[in-house]
């Protein structure tokens, strides 16, 4: 039993609340992705649940057991810093065995998990190194290696690829999900890169401003996102958005755009609403639905092309295009949807469906 | 007709020398001359009345010098003085330097408080010291009559058992600020991160600070006490204001002015000097060498 439990919980630093009354189940052996912009409190729930910051309010469980006051090296955690926190004074295999060797293990034990670990993360040849010697990769490879060899049923995760070039970002994303299949720890990842949490997450949670904006599988969240701030947060090129007003008219609702008036199933909702919709969800040429739009730019990427149309009152959107499609920029075009791969918003920025206020 | 070219390199290099040259000047002037000049009137039998008026007389001055016990009493009070002091300095200025480098609140005025007995000159410290440790008037003995613990005050800068310990607590009371700043200069380079790694990886705090802050602190404290021996190696004032004439805390320094300025011979006190000049080179290069190796085999 490695869940972990967030009840109420609360941070407040000084008169400023950083989390508000904040609930969480993270289920044994889950992998749950904390992702948001800077500033929404997603490093410091995770050094809450590391207890390297204090519970204002509230209630943290691991395995069931109040945590609040247990002293970090009580809660049975692994963690890897941003900044790998390796001992710059000790050799890669120090650094993996210093946690160990401080326990009191015996020495062949420290060697054989050290050996295990290093062999696991491709670091073996490695051992004799001090970190400054190492090239970044290879230093988060080593910061992972330190947490491993730890054998704890929860790892957490401090945005640990940020410092790292795209290359290389991808490659120990694919480790880390290696890792996490074969060692199946409950792991807590923080990140603020929306691919990270797409690619690595049974669960994401997304948070803005201390409260958690939507809780979902990634698949979830890119269909069904509950609010405007999840549906351009996660995706990219990020969602289009278009204002529109929404009228009931018998047994269906009508969507009023700049360009057009467009029937829909029944909503209950009716007054004004942001219409939004992928750039991949749009086509060129038609659709159940369409508008007329200027084409603004073409960027082609080898595979699609990214199409920047203007579709009245200065209001652009993108198109994710495949190939290179034949139009020029200055000519105007047909742009279209399927009506279910629409979302709706309301006033208040929630989404709407049919049928729901 | 040809033209003359100068390379780049050789143009970089010839702007560089015309700007070395004036410091190179001002360094030969006040440091090489005098102390070759200090070397050369060691194998002489000048005198400070009429200094240029002189015979070499080879390493007699040395001889001379090497058969006074005094000097080599000197010599015993100057390494007892640097060692200790030394040594209580670098302890307490750990201490204190971990103290302020917590997070707690007033830190910021401790810091400027403490560097006070280091910013006043020595002379008026010691002054100031001389007047608190005064054997009638000194608040001192007062403090110390009031609480009962003696009945009659004790004579702390006269008595021969009493002096030299008290000089190195003086020496302690200014100089730990010094070794306080490099030290917690040192501290503030240190990553928080690895002891938030630690403490979640059951490190206990005086592990970390074993394993972790000592380690890489010490090429910090290495500096500060090579800083602090070659100061405390050719200390004078404190010893000179003190207690001027007590043979039980005559550094090597006060010994050569002694010879040099009282008794007028340029020669052996210039032999003292080049002594001194030559046992402070011969520490340090001790002192450089061990903490390399060190170094080397820790891993630092």
């Amino acid at each position: 039993m490695s869940g972990i439990d967030l009840i109420n919980v609360v941070k407040r630093f000084g008169a400023l609340t950083i989390i508000d009354k904040l609930n969480l189940a993270i289920a044994e052996g889950e992998f749950v992705v904390f992702v948001g912009p800077s500033g929404c409190g997603k490093s410091t729930l995770l050094r809450m649940i590391a207890g390297l910051e204090e519970i204002s309010d509230g209630e943290l469980r691991i395995a069931g057991n109040r945590m609040n006051e247990t002293p970090p090296a009580k809660r049975n955690i692994a963690m890897v810093f941003q900044s790998y926190a390796l001992y710059p004074h000790m050799n890669v295999e120090r650094n993996l065995g210093f946690a160990l060797e401080t326990a009191r293990l015996p020495t062949a034990e420290i060697r054989e998990r050290v050996t295990k670990a290093a062999k696991f993360l491709k670091i073996d040849h490695l051992l004799e190194r001090r970190p400054a010697q190492l090239s970044g990769g290879q230093q988060q490879r080593v910061a992972i290696g330190r947490a491993l060899v730890r054998q704890q049923k929860l790892f957490l995760f401090d945005e640990p690829l940020s410092n790292l070039d795209a290359d290389l970002r991808m490659e120990m994303r694919v480790e880390i999900a290696r890792i996490h299949r074969e060692v199946k720890a409950t792991t807590v990842y923080v990140t603020h890169d929306q691919m990270e949490a797409m690619t690595l997450a049974d669960r994401i949670v997304v948070l803005k401003d201390g409260f958690i904006a939507q809780i979902g599988t990634p698949m979830e969240l890119y269909e069904r996102p509950a609010n405007r701030f999840v549906a351009s947060f996660i995706g990219s090129p990020r969602m289009n958005f278009l204002p529109g007003l929404l009228a009931r008219e018998g047994e269906e609702s009508v969507l009023s755009l700049s360009g057009g008036r467009h029937r829909l199933a029944a909503h209950d909702y009716a007054g004004d609403v942001t219409l939004g919709i992928r750039p991949e969800d749009l086509m060129l040429g038609g659709g159940e639905a369409t508008l007329e739009a200027e084409v603004l730019l073409v960027e082609p990427l080898g595979g699609e092309s990214l199409v920047h149309l203007n579709v009245g009152d200065g209001r652009s959107i993108v198109v994710k295009a495949q190939g290179k499609p034949n139009i020029r920029p200055g000519t105007t075009t047909l742009v279209g949807w399927k009506h279910e791969r629409a979302h709706l918003f309301g006033k208040d920025d929630r989404a709407l469906l049919p049928g729901r206020t | 007709m040809a033209t003359m070219r100068i390379g780049l390199n050789a143009m970089r290099a010839r702007t560089a020398w015309l700007f070395l040259a004036p410091s190179l000047v001002v360094l030969f002037a006040v440091a090489l001359w005098p102390l070759g000049r200090t070397f050369l009137f060691s194998f002489t039998d000048a005198y400070l009345t009429e200094p240029d008026i002189y015979d070499y007389i080879g390493f007699e001055n040395y001889f001379t010098l090497f058969e006074d016990p005094l000097w080599w009493q000197s010599v015993r009070n100057t390494l007892f003085f640097t060692v200790i002091s030394v040594s209580i300095e670098t302890a307490l200025g750990l201490a204190i330097a971990l103290l302020l480098n917590a997070h707690i609140g007033g830190r910021g005025l401790m810091r400027a408080v403490i560097l006070i007995p280091w910013s006043i000159p020595v002379v008026v410290s010691a002054r100031m010291w001389q007047w608190m440790l005064h054997d009638q008037f000194g608040i001192l003995n007062h403090v110390l009559k009031l609480m009962g613990l003696i009945d009659n005050g004790i004579a702390w800068t006269a008595n021969p058992d009493l002096v030299m310990p008290v000089i190195i607590a003086v020496d302690v009371w200014i100089t730990t600020p010094f070794m306080v700043l490099l030290i917690l200069a040192g501290l503030q380079m240190l990553p928080r991160s690895i002891y938030e790694a630690a403490s979640i990886d059951g490190v206990s705090e005086w592990r970390q600070f074993t394993a972790l802050t000592l380690p890489l602190l010490a090429p910090s404290i290495a500096v500060a006490v090579l800083f602090r021996l070659l100061d405390a190696l050719r200390m004078f004032d404190l010893s000179f204001v003190l207690s001027s004439n007590s043979d039980d805390t005559k550094t090597v320094s006060i010994y050569a002015r002694e010879v040099l300025v009282n008794f007028q011979d340029m020669g052996v006190g210039s032999a003292a000097s080049a002594a001194i000049f030559l046992m402070i080179a011969i520490v340090t290069a001790i002192y450089v060498t061990v903490f390399r190796l060190n170094r080397r085999l820790l891993g630092v």
